[in-house]
């Protein structure tokens, strides 16, 4: 009995902890990669990040700002995925040789507290979208009461997801996400028919945003820059399922770079169609697809945002808790979703994070840049796609990756100096303001990624590529 | 805390039990990426770069 016990925890190590996971193990091909990892990516705030970019491009413009600037940083931020299947191993496992321990577990335990934001966001949207649905059927809910408890809803029905495991998940994203992939194509469909394609081409876009067209094209660019690098603390866990480097690799790259900014520009044109008809720019695409379809269309907005939300929160809890078990492994994966349940409540009653979504989410990125670029340079030109798999693990005998008392300076000290430089030099996300032409070539954000990528690199060059490669010797596993 | 440390223990004692198997020259692991990956990758890439260049540029307005 205790042995079955014992052999039960093991499995649930494997696939929910911090165990490496054997090929013969994996559970996920493509078709289960792609969907699951595309059930996360597709939520209500890809149609508000739509919304807000229609606004200030053309037509045109907007679709190759959606699409190209996530398309780029996706399959950059991507690439570690390839070491992440060979292992076995989430991103954070190998980041200990970045950060360090000790540096692992705070920026693990900061970015997902942070990144728990999103689903409180997700759960609000979820919740005004429920009542303006019922509105639209006749039934009027009291916002002050409806809107937590629909909100807390949405939580307690992604929590039962996330319990339920990488099984669960895969299984609830496989009808899920296929239904949710028809459903926005039918949204296009019905907004092209709605509006015709020459009234939305001829829309002017809002110059209030900045003066010159240069100018609206890279705000906006930040904001797909953001909208990408927030996947990427994210990205690399679900691939240590995969069975193939391939699948992978394509299945979360085309998930976060190809689907989830195809809701967004779903959400532009959504916008742009009801600037036409209505005279407003609306990011509700319950409100969208009443205005623009009729009520007949509610069952389909019902479709949409509520399983997309309760999907979302399944699969981000589950992603997120691991985050957090990596860096702080001896925590029980179940008890780290129920306190994530608790705590992503809290945050949708209080409201605050909705509030100040903007800045919330330009600060994460900021965070986020470094990490990214640091990543691939380490894995691409410093380690040279090795690492020392005993010293991650910190197996006796196998100290490389200790540093300085669980802190590798190198690494915490690029993620600073990058921070620090393009909030003051480039771009300034909490109140707007460019600092620099540099940001009209990068974007604040991707600047961030580059520098700190640079920065990293320039360490490995001097005598600091002792302290950053003390593992050249232990190398066991290649 | 005994609890804990039992279960730190038999986390250890998996993980260096798999690293193990891994290390054996029997052991596969999982499919390479090809070179057509790569290549895939940076034409996507340059592809995604041009476009965004035309529209910095006003080409495509």
């Amino acid at each position: 009995m205790a042995q079955h016990k014992e052999a039960d925890y093991i499995k649930q190590e494997t696939v929910t902890g911090a165990v490496p996971m054997l090929s013969g193990e994996r559970q996920y091909s493509f078709p289960d990669l792609f969907l699951t990892t595309s059930g996360f990516a597709i939520a209500t705030w890809c149609y508000t990040q739509g919304a807000y970019v229609a606004q200030y491009l053309s037509f045109r413009q907007m679709l190759i700002n959606i699409f190209c600037f996530n398309i780029v940083w996706v399959l950059i931020e991507c690439i570690p995925v390839f070491f992440a299947v060979r292992y076995g191993i989430d991103l954070w496992i190998w980041l200990r040789s970045v950060l360090g321990i000790k540096g692992v577990a705070i920026l693990a335990t900061a970015i997902s507290l942070a990144n728990f934001g999103w689903y409180a966001v997700d759960s609000q949207l979820f919740a005004t979208s429920m009542i303006n649905l019922c509105k639209g059927l006749g039934l009027v809910l009291d916002p002050s009461v409806w809107k937590p408890v629909l909100g807390v809803l949405c939580v307690i029905l992604g929590t039962l997801i996330a319990l339920g495991g990488p099984d669960v998940i895969k299984w609830t994203n496989r009808f899920l996400v296929t239904a949710l992939l028809f459903v926005g194509v039918a949204v296009v469909v019905i907004c092209f028919t709605a509006v015709p394609l020459s009234d939305i081409s001829a829309i002017k876009p809002d110059t209030s945003l900045y003066a010159t067209s240069l100018g609206r094209f890279m705000l906006s660019a930040e904001g797909n820059v953001a909208f990408a690098f927030s996947w990427s603390t994210q990205a690399l866990v679900m691939p240590r399922l995969a069975k193939t480097e391939r699948s992978g690799y394509w299945a979360t790259s085309l998930s976060y770079g190809v689907i989830a900014p195809f809701f967004v520009a779903a959400g532009g044109v959504m916008a742009l169609a009801m600037f036409v008809r209505a005279g407003y720019y609306e990011s509700d695409p319950t409100v969208m697809l009443a205005t623009l379809a009729g009520p007949g269309f509610a069952l389909l907005s019902l479709l949409m945002v509520a399983f997309a939300n309760i999907g979302t929160q399944g699969t981000g809890s589950y992603v997120n808790c691991m985050i957090v078990k990596s860096g702080l492994p001896k925590l029980s994966y179940r008890l780290l979703v129920i306190l994530a349940m608790f705590y992503v409540s809290a945050l949708t009653v209080w409201g605050w994070v909705m509030d100040n979504f903007g800045k919330f989410i330009s600060m994460a990125a900021y965070i986020q840049g470094p990490i990214i670029g640091m990543t691939v340079v380490d894995y691409l030109i410093v380690k040279k796609r090795k690492l020392s798999l005993k010293s991650v693990y910190f197996l006796k005998g196998h100290d490389s990756y200790r540093f300085t008392n669980g802190f590798n300076l190198v690494g915490l000290g690029c993620i600073v100096i990058s921070f620090v430089t393009s909030v003051l030099f480039v771009y300034n996300p909490v109140t707007a303001a460019i600092k620099s032409n540099i940001f009209m070539v990068t974007t604040g954000s991707g600047f961030t990624a580059l520098f700190g990528g640079f920065l990293y690199w320039i360490a490995s060059l001097t005598p600091l590529k002792k302290y950053m490669l003390r593992d050249r010797n232990d190398l066991e596993i290649v | 805390m005994r609890q804990r440390s039992e279960i730190e223990e038999l986390i250890e004692r998996e993980t260096e039990k798999r690293l193990d198997v891994m290390q054996k020259p029997g052991y596969i692991f999982p499919k390479r990426a090809s070179r057509a990956d790569y290549i895939a990758i940076v034409i996507s890439i340059a592809v995604c770069l041009l476009l965004i260049v035309l529209c910095m540029t006003e080409v495509i307005r």
